[in-house]
């Protein structure tokens, strides 16, 4: 028999008080960093090596992981989108999409899915300790639910959909959402290439 | 009784989260969740402490408290404590005829002056905050260049009374705290706040 109590209802309405919350937070930022953010060392050398080697390149970096069948595929397409574009400015940039998903996608794997969007996009794919340090470079959770032996292809992976501008320094320099703030960054990219010298 | 499955079945529908939303709300670095009290007046019970980034750049902590018919109190403060290279303590009174000055306290460990009635708030702030008045609480923001990206950070609210003395602020009385019954305040990277903030799915 089916009974409710006290605290199965607090929590119910916790939970939906919470996403009713989050879903209003969610509106995205563009944000210039007034102050660029240096990453680490190991950071820096892994995005260096990451594409051409070109120590005037700007990086831009979003994470994912290639099964995702929404976010994902629209944030890399829209990194695609603003390489092609800074590549039109004469502004030096490579993509990089970052897998938080190393155990499934490969290296043949990743080089299919990042072929399509041109030589300029490229993956990186780190794994275990290497990962999460790198991840707490740009501060990146994953979440995984329902990964497990039994469950190889239908799983999801909870992750922010935020992008990164990587200046050749090596540090952080915009942060914005990949899905939602395109535009802002195109503008930016078209409007205000001084940023990028 | 199958009117009570049939809301429980209505129930797991809607608690459901969809798919951007499905982490647990309370690992959120952007917003502390609290639970409402009833036992308390509206402007004492905290609701949430919310983060966001306002279209001039600045860091904004939203505290949310319940709506309610009773009139706020002279002595009543809504005080925002961000836990940074430091403790930074601000506090605003409840009752608007009061006037919108800030106190700023601060402290080189929060464990060193607790947040407790009793205690005394003593050593003056930075005035790098700003706050104002939202519909049932209080903003309180500071310029991103605050930020200091070698230190983590973590924030809460409080509800209280109390009184400004020569020698600092005394509180006299706690109501609520936004992460009441939370074992401890999560300090997360700017940076990870920063990327939470942006991006409009997690």
């Amino acid at each position: 028999m089916l009974q409710t109590n006290p605290s199965m209802i607090r929590a119910f309405f916790a939970g939906l008080v919470g996403a009713l919350v989050l879903s209003s937070t969610a509106q995205g930022a563009f944000v210039t960093l007034p102050i660029p953010v240096p990453l680490g060392p190991e950071a820096i050398e892994l995005i260096h090596d990451a594409g051409e080697a070109d120590d005037r390149q700007w990086k831009l970096v979003v994470f994912g992981f290639t099964r995702c069948s929404d976010i994902c595929p629209r944030s890399v397409e829209n990194l695609s989108k603003l390489v092609r574009i800074a590549s039109d400015k004469k502004i030096s940039m490579g993509g990089v999409f970052v897998t938080i998903d190393p155990d499934r996608d490969t290296d043949s794997v990743l080089d299919r899915y990042t072929a399509p969007f041109g030589e300029n996009t490229t993956f990186l794919r780190l794994q275990d300790a290497a990962l999460e340090r790198f991840k707490s470079e740009f501060g990146v959770e994953a979440v995984f639910y329902t990964k497990n032996q039994g469950n190889a292809f239908h799983y999801q992976v909870d992750h922010s959909s935020t992008a990164f501008f990587i200046d050749p320094a090596g540090r952080i320099r915009l942060v914005f959402d990949a899905l939602e703030d395109v535009s802002s960054a195109e503008k930016m990219l078209r409007e205000n290439q001084a940023f990028f010298q | 009784m199958r009117g009570s499955r049939v809301a429980i079945v209505i129930m797991a529908l809607l608690a459901a989260p969809p798919a951007s939303l499905a982490m647990n709300s309370y690992d959120d670095p952007r917003v502390i969740l609290s639970y409402m009290d009833r036992s308390l007046d509206g402007p004492q019970d905290i609701l949430r402490v919310k983060t966001t980034i306002t279209t001039d750049d600045r860091l904004a902590f939203q505290v949310k408290t319940r709506a309610g018919e009773a009139q706020p109190q002279g002595a009543d403060y809504i005080l925002l404590e961000v836990q940074h290279d430091r403790s930074y303590r601000y506090l605003l009174p409840v009752d608007p005829a009061l006037g919108d000055r800030v106190l700023a306290y601060t402290a080189e460990h929060a464990a060193d002056s607790p947040l407790v009635a009793g205690s005394t708030l003593s050593q003056p702030g930075s005035s790098a905050f700003l706050a104002g008045r939202i519909p049932n609480g209080v903003e309180y923001s500071v310029p991103l260049t605050w930020l200091d990206y070698g230190a983590k950070i973590a924030f809460d609210a409080y509800t209280l009374r109390g009184q400004v003395l020569p020698e600092g602020f005394l509180i006299e009385e706690i109501y609520d705290r936004g992460a009441k019954g939370s074992q401890e305040q999560r300090l997360v990277s700017p940076i990870m706040l920063l990327n939470n903030l942006c991006a409009t799915r997690r």
